[in-house]
């Protein structure tokens, strides 16, 4: 059996920002209500030594899941495994006995990291704002992930996590390398922030959020991020005007130079087997924690892959009730995290537009004139919860899906009529954007659902 | 329509309602519009009470047509479909259901109407079959098919019919109505015209009848077009890009209130040429596009076997009725009936006046939970429609629609709430029977109980705080 190939899975990960010295532990999200929250349902998890670098157990954790440590959030810090495909067909796991066949061990494999978190660039244009992190190794010594710039004060990093070559052992042989993110800090290029503008010039006050995290040089000749204002060009973001500032005499957000440590990039493993040099990659990243971890969006990256990969219609084959069922369920998962009345539109205590929402971004885009999106009356959460409760009770009957008519079209996400506004998904939280379409490929699966809850034998026969 | 209505009819209509279809509805009408035109208003009537007569029965058309076609959409569909019309099956369920939805607006847009010239709401209507002389033809709930799709046709039918119909195919369709006894079927629109006569007349209804403080308790297009409307939304099903058109319009001028039927009617009816010649535009065009491609007898079968006029257990069947006798399907239709009792008790809650402390806003809260009914309806109806009818197992069940005892409605928010907590403890009951728990759908019934038991909780709060300001509370669950 020889090694044809490598392969990194999952090819995809995304870790999750957190300070604590424990890594999140492993679970499972499961349906036991089918109209209450989902279940955190605790997974085996690695244990790794701190001190070895290899992995000591693998155990089932004591639930409930501890997602913080005191005020410390536990990062999610995934594994990345190398696979070996050995023929035509047979995908397996690259352990240390099928290195030795090879004539191989484990210091043979070569990992390469590649970060980069380039915020400041994107709105800057400025190649010196560009962050970026590399680093190499064959050893099983935790290795810093250090963020540099061009335009970082001397000797000064953005640190963007490490990663571990795991040592593999007797009992746990593969190979696999751990990446854990940064813990979710700002940096920032100014002791003192400006709040304000007055009558006499900026109101300043001491910044806390970035106390003895100043690692941007003002000074540099190409150092404009502190300070920096979109300047309205097609080149913006859209929405612009995202990122932590204050509004200066003109209204625009004017930027604090603030850094986060979230970073994406690529994990790379290379072997040299024979003559051959094999290598294979993955794609990582580090985003926030998630803080409501027993819900899901009713649109996630998974959703896009998925399209990406098979097109934007599914076989019949493919199509299931409990599919349908739950993009339904994420659907009730948001709403029963939105605060409905407010996001709506709806007046509170007096008062119009108090919150960052669609309503009010159709207005400030588009100069709609202002309206609550759905009739004010309708959105009282706990209501539309149980409408939605109403829909995934009528689901499990059996009965084929109604709401294919009700759900917006990808054309139709800029549609600021009171219909168009209307469909379904109907809000998001904070959002600034234009309205929520799900996939092509997700409509397609709730179209062809009706077919085939209509006419059953048929269905039954594939 | 209740039986004792019929005497104010017989008094209206010079015409035999048992007159054979060519003479009836032409006289029928001429007499009414007769009596329109005159100066006095009907025996024992004041015109403002003969108006809120024609709405009653109005609504109760409506209403009929509206659950008619929800029956007869249902009924599409099954194993025994072709394949190669599985497409078309599809799309004809939607137009049909998309119908019904529009007979849901004009139900509503009706009873803003009534609301609007200060009379109750008119949610009662007899069960099936029923006939009357202003209904369009007796009334039943059958599966889809050429005889049912023809009097659909005939019912929303133009006075004129438009050019491409050829006197063959009017012929077909009329006489296919008529069915083996040749009963007359009548257009709606005749009614509505009426209608729109008297209400638009200020010489016959002062301005001092109307009440416009109704207006905020009438049934809205935003809360209850759910999205559908305008001519605009379009469809998922290929072909339909403007239905349903779900009207729904409010009054708080006379002008309003004629502009409100004059659009109902219009919905039905291909108003004018250029609506005769499209598809989608009124429900006699869409209804004659499925005619012209559904199954001739023998073909091919569209629908499931799904009987006329299913009851469900209780009294013996009346004549033309269905009984539902096998035993988990029977405790469904009582279940299906309680749902269907509930929702006309919601949407008649939507209407109660706005009260002290709050009413007002659980307006939404009634709202949302008569949407969520419609969803347990057709979700029980797809349960009834897996299930036999009987012992033979030939035919299935299907949704009874049967009227609860009364509509008399509770005089106080709270015993609104009252009332829809009871007609929640009295459906726990039977979906906790071990024939529904242990049957093949008991998923679906402990799915429903757990929605239940929270909605009777958060209802039980509602009831109290109309009420009762301070102390503890029933903890109990429905």
């Amino acid at each position: 059996m020889s090694i044809h190939e490598i392969r990194i899975l999952p090819p995809l990960a995304i870790a999750r920002l957190g300070s604590s010295e424990e890594p999140l532990e492993n679970y499972e999200l499961v349906v036991e209500d089918p109209l209450g929250h989902r279940e955190i349902r605790a997974a085996e998890t690695l244990r790794v030594d701190a001190r070895t670098g290899e992995i000591s157990e693998a155990y089932q954790p004591a639930t409930p899941i501890k997602f913080r440590d005191s005020k410390r959030i536990r990062p999610v810090a995934p594994f990345l495994e190398i696979f070996a495909r050995t023929d035509a067909d047979t995908l397996i796991p690259l352990t240390v006995d099928l290195l030795a066949a090879e004539g191989l061990n484990p210091g043979d494999v070569k990992w390469s990291v590649s970060l980069g978190n380039l915020k400041a660039f994107r709105r800057t244009g400025v190649e010196q704002d560009k962050v970026h992190a590399s680093t190499s190794f064959s050893d099983h010594d935790v290795h810093p992930i250090e963020g540099r710039c061009d335009n970082f004060l001397a000797g000064k990093i953005l640190p963007l996590g490490s990663a571990r070559y795991i040592r593999p052992n007797a009992a746990f042989p593969e190979i696999r390398l751990r990446y854990t993110p940064a813990a979710g800090l700002v940096y920032g290029a100014s002791e003192r922030r400006i709040t304000a503008m007055g009558v006499n010039g900026p109101i300043t006050e001491a910044d806390d959020v970035v106390k003895d995290r100043i690692i941007y040089d003002t000074t540099k000749e190409h150092a404009t991020w502190l300070g920096y204002v979109d300047p309205g060009e097609p080149t913006d973001t859209n929405p612009g005007a995202i990122y932590a500032g204050y509004a200066n005499e003109k209204g625009a957000q004017v930027s604090w130079g603030y850094l986060d440590d979230e970073c994406d990039g690529i994990v790379e493993a290379e072997l040299q087997v024979g003559f051959k040099t094999l290598r294979a990659f993955a794609r990582i990243g580090a985003g926030p924690p998630a803080f409501a971890p027993d819900s899901l969006p009713i649109r996630t990256v998974a959703d896009e892959i998925e399209q990406a990969l098979f097109g934007p219609e599914v076989r019949l084959a493919d199509v299931s009730a409990e599919r349908v069922e739950d993009i339904v369920r994420r659907a009730y998962e948001t709403v029963r995290l939105l605060n409905t009345a407010v996001l709506n539109g709806n007046p509170v205590d007096g008062r119009f537009g108090t919150e960052s929402m669609m309503s009010l971004q159709d207005s400030n885009d588009f100069h709609r004139m202002f309206a609550p999106i759905m009739a004010t009356t309708l959105v009282d959460n706990l209501s539309v919860v149980a409408l939605h409760q109403s829909i995934l009770t009528a689901l499990k009957s059996g009965t084929p899906p109604w709401f294919v008519d009700v759900l917006r079209q990808p054309e139709e996400v800029g549609d600021l009529s009171d219909k168009g506004r209307r469909k379904m998904p109907a809000m998001m939280r904070g959002a600034d954007a234009r309205y929520l379409t799900l996939t092509r490929r997700q409509i397609d699966l709730i179209r062809r659902s009706v077919t085939r809850g209509l006419f059953p034998a048929r269905s039954a026969e594939e | 329509m209740r039986a004792r209505n019929e005497r104010y009819l017989s008094s209206l209509f010079s015409a035999s309602p048992k007159l054979p279809a060519s003479l009836k509805i032409e006289m029928t009408m001429l007499a009414a519009a007769k009596h329109a035109a005159s100066e006095a208003p009907p025996a024992e009537f004041t015109w403002r009470e003969f108006a809120v007569f024609l709405l009653t029965t109005a609504a109760e058309i409506e209403h009929s047509l509206m659950v008619q076609y929800l029956y007869a959409g249902w009924s599409l569909g099954g194993p025994q479909v072709p394949e190669e019309h599985h497409e078309a099956v599809a799309k004809w369920r939607q137009i049909i259901l998309g119908i019904a939805k529009e007979e849901m607006g004009h139900l509503a847009t009706v009873q803003n109407v009534i609301r609007f010239l200060g009379a109750p709401l008119a949610l009662d209507r007899e069960d099936y079959p029923w006939d009357s002389v202003l209904a369009p033809y007796p009334f039943a709930l059958e599966r889809l098919t050429r005889a049912t799709l023809a009097k659909y046709i005939v019912t929303e039918s133009p006075e004129i019919w438009p050019d491409d119909v050829s006197v063959a195919d009017r012929k077909e369709i009329e006489k296919l109505a008529a069915g083996p006894d040749k009963q007359n079927v009548n257009r709606v629109g005749a009614l509505y015209k009426k209608l729109i006569e008297l209400i638009g007349d200020p010489s016959k209804l002062a301005t001092s009848e109307f009440h416009p403080e109704s207006y905020p308790t009438q049934s809205s297009w935003d809360e209850y077009a759910r999205g559908y409307g305008k001519g605009a939304r379009g469809s998922s099903v290929g072909g339909t890009t403007k239905t349903p058109d779900v009207l729904v319009m409010r009054a708080a001028s006379r002008a309003d209130a004629v502009a409100a039927l004059t659009a109902v009617a219009e919905q039905g009816e291909a108003p004018d040429k250029t609506a005769a010649q499209d598809d989608e535009s009124s429900h006699f065009r869409r209804f004659l596009t499925i005619f012209k491609h559904f199954p001739k007898d023998g073909a091919w079968e569209a629908t499931i076997p799904v009987p006329s006029n299913p009851v469900a257990p209780g009294l013996p069947a009346a004549t033309g009725q269905s009984q539902i006798e096998d035993a988990q399907a029977g405790l469904w239709a009582n279940i299906f009936n309680i749902r269907y009792r509930m929702l006309l008790s919601y949407l008649a809650h939507t209407h109660s006046p706005p009260g002290e402390s709050g009413t007002t806003r659980r307006q939404g809260v009634v709202i949302n939970r008569m949407f969520g009914e419609m969803y347990t309806l057709r979700a029980v109806a797809s349960v009834l429609s897996r299930l036999p009818l009987n012992a033979a197992g030939e035919q299935r069940a299907a949704a009874p629609f049967q009227m609860p005892y009364s509509l008399q409605l509770p005089e106080s928010d709270a015993a609104f709430w009252r009332l829809h907590v009871d007609l929640l403890a009295a459906c726990r009951t039977l979906l906790e029977d071990p024939r529904i728990s242990g049957g093949d759908h008991s998923e679906y019934a402990t799915t429903l109980l757990s929605l239940d038991a929270t909605a009777a909780e958060e209802m039980r709060l509602y009831a109290g705080a109309s009420t009762v300001r301070t102390g503890p509370r029933h903890k109990g669950v429905a």
